[in-house]
């Protein structure tokens, strides 16, 4: 049996359920469906580690006309991330939600409709199909933040959708041109046939205008906090995890898989920059909120920036710093997702431990909740980069890239950012800390259940597991490329 | 000129026009327009400018097919989002300070949040009973 549509298949049928027969208990249904889901991608996993990358024609019709489906080394990680943090989020949510029956009856099929988007979207062998998986991505995404249907909730959704669909008409234009021009939107034959002109580039430019929108880098981020501070827990949990990485996802194949050698390096600079400036206004945002959730929302923002900074360091370099630097920014992709689900998802339990969102609120909780805050604090540390986490690693290749490419002016922004990381959650820790409040016997409304704590230690343990089994990944996410070989087009 | 490329030049035209009022209106309701007409200038280039070759490619179509379903649908979830924070707020339009103070009403949020964690304790206290409390989710109507 074929696994790869089994993935698509599993989500929409689960989505179909629950939206068509909301009496069942929806929430154990769902953590049922995501076992299974989780299994499949395992299989599908160990399978391209053993056979390499498979391609699946859907009802045997082939490209151009047909739908394919490629499940590379990438592609199966992501699924695989995809499934694990899923699955804790459905667990933390099946607990979180009892106190939102209003939610609950639409939490679950837009959980599964936003899960067969994304599975669709890493498995997508073609440009329209990825138009498609972006699209449903935001109907689903902008319809769980809007949720709750209170004013700001429904003002973050608009914002959100209405950036999202300029930057998939831009995404759409820039399909458009591809196909005129070559006659195919298969990605495979288009690294063969695109050729380095103007209408190459134009199109490209408005896809990597509409992508970079979507992911909501610096300068286009402006839509991202209000949505994914404002979202339930496990809402924001899987909108910073998992749909920003979407649309970047999109970007890297277009330039560095499909498109690569199409990018000319100053472009590549300039992408670098505007990931520096996510760093830096992103970090400095966070440290200035006065929310907790709008804090780890800008943390998203800041964090983004790390991933543009893969197209300098893998443009115009030499094939080895380019392949760290692939390596460095997928890993800093998985760690990241693991890392902010935990954080979203401890925060949210801080905020109904504590019962408000201000961040002076958790004054003197440390010794109250220490489950909670210890996630936090192990999800930081993933974020910060510090040893032994999947951030580290992460950040660890992407220095040895800059470092090997003489790349010198990343090397200062990847240490700053650091820094800037670390000082936003130590401001957490120093209110939690705060040894006048523990005292006085401030801190904690409500008792937390062990549910939603566990989960959101489990993704974070993961987020620091990943320093130790970094390998496994990374061995994977080269597969292709050494294949393919395309990221050899990248050396001058 | 073929009359292919003319239907290409008049979707950018639309583009233009339709970008133009995209990011010039703040009423939400003429953006949602604006949209479509934008949408409706790309499928027109898709179409125009993917005939060059004289003959009828079947692709482009399906993709404008599929790419009017897509547009159909995010215009329904804009038209029912808006018309429940219309019905909500009594505004047409989004404030811009809230892209950087998304909660306003501090006290007003904080009460709902009370009312949530008193179910949610309600809720963990029972936890075979269903909690059934939809008021207190709705407080803010």
């Amino acid at each position: 049996m074929n696994l790869i549509p089994l993935l698509l298949v599993i989500p929409l049928a689960w989505a179909l359920i629950s939206l068509l027969l909301p009496r069942l208990p929806l929430g154990p249904i769902a953590v049922l469906g995501m076992l299974v889901q989780l299994i499949a991608s395992a299989l599908l996993w160990r399978s391209v580690q053993l056979d390499g990358a498979a391609r699946y024609a859907i009802g045997d019709w082939m490209a151009p006309l047909g739908i394919t489906l490629v499940a590379d080394g990438l592609t199966v990680t992501l699924l695989a991330m995809t499934a694990l943090i899923a699955i804790i989020c459905a667990v933390y949510a099946l607990f979180y939600l009892r106190a939102h029956p209003h939610e609950k009856r639409y939490f679950w099929p837009l959980f599964w409709f936003l899960l067969a988007a994304l599975n669709g979207i890493w498995l997508a062998g073609d440009l329209f199909n990825l138009y498609v998986g972006l699209e449903l991505v935001t109907l689903a995404a902008v319809g769980m933040v809007t949720l709750s249907g209170k004013r700001n909730a429904l003002a973050a959704g608009l914002r959100y959708l209405y950036a999202a669909l300029l930057g998939s008409l831009g995404y759409l234009l820039g399909v458009a041109l591809l196909y005129s021009a070559y006659g195919t939107l298969d990605m495979q034959q288009l690294s063969q046939l695109m050729e380095n002109n103007w209408t190459t580039q134009a199109a490209l430019l408005l896809m990597t205008l509409g992508l970079l929108v979507k992911t909501a880098i610096f300068p286009l981020h402006a839509w991202l906090p209000p949505a994914h501070g404002g979202a339930l827990a496990p809402v924001s949990a899987l909108l910073s995890a998992l749909v920003v990485k979407s649309s970047f996802y999109i970007l890297a194949r277009l330039w560095l898989d499909a498109g690569s050698g199409l990018l000319p390096v100053a472009g590549a600079q300039l992408l670098g920059v505007l990931g520096a400036s996510a760093i830096f206004y992103g970090g400095f945002k966070a440290l200035q909120q006065k929310e907790i959730k709008m804090l780890v929302a800008y943390s998203t923002v800041a964090q983004l920036g790390y991933l543009m900074l893969v197209f300098p360091l893998a443009t115009g370099t030499s094939p080895a710093a380019a392949m760290l630097a692939w390596q460095g920014g997928m890993l800093h992709l998985v760690a990241h997702a693991f890392a902010k689900a935990a954080m979203f998802l401890s925060v949210g339990t801080l905020v109904l431990a504590v019962g408000s969102k201000q961040i002076s609120a958790l004054a003197g909780i440390s010794t109250r909740i220490p489950l909670s805050l210890f996630a936090f604090g192990l999800a930081g540390v993933s974020l910060m980069g510090l040893p032994p986490s999947g951030g580290f690693n992460a950040k660890w290749l992407m220095l040895q890239s800059a470092m090997t490419s003489g790349q010198w002016h990343w090397v200062i922004v990847l240490s700053l950012g650091s820094l800037l990381t670390a000082t936003y959650i130590f401001k957490v820790f120093r209110v939690s800390f705060d040894q006048q409040a523990i005292d006085q016997g401030k801190g904690v409304v409500a008792r937390a259940h062990w549910g939603l704590e566990v989960s959101a230690l489990l993704l974070a343990a993961i987020a620091i597991g990943l320093g130790f089994a970094a390998a496994l990944p990374i061995e994977l996410l080269s597969l292709p490329q050494l294949e393919n070989g395309a990221l050899e087009g990248v050396s001058p | 000129m073929t009359s292919d490329l003319w239907f290409a030049l008049m979707g950018v035209a639309l583009i233009a026009l339709a970008a133009f009022t995209f990011f010039r209106q703040v009423h939400l309701l003429r953006r949602i327009l604006a949209f479509n007409i934008m949408g409706s200038g790309v499928f027109l280039v898709m179409v125009g400018m993917a005939q060059h070759q004289r003959e009828t490619d079947p692709v482009p179509q399906a993709l404008v097919l599929t790419g009017i379903v897509v547009a159909v649908s995010a215009t329904a979830l804009a038209l029912i989002i808006f018309r429940r924070f219309y019905s909500v707020s009594g505004q047409v339009e989004l404030d811009e300070y809230q892209i950087e103070e998304p909660t306003q009403n501090e006290d007003h949020a904080s009460d709902t949040m009370k009312d949530n964690i008193n179910s949610l304790q309600d809720a963990l206290q029972s936890d075979d009973e269903a909690p059934a409390k939809p008021s207190a989710s709705k407080g803010d109507q």
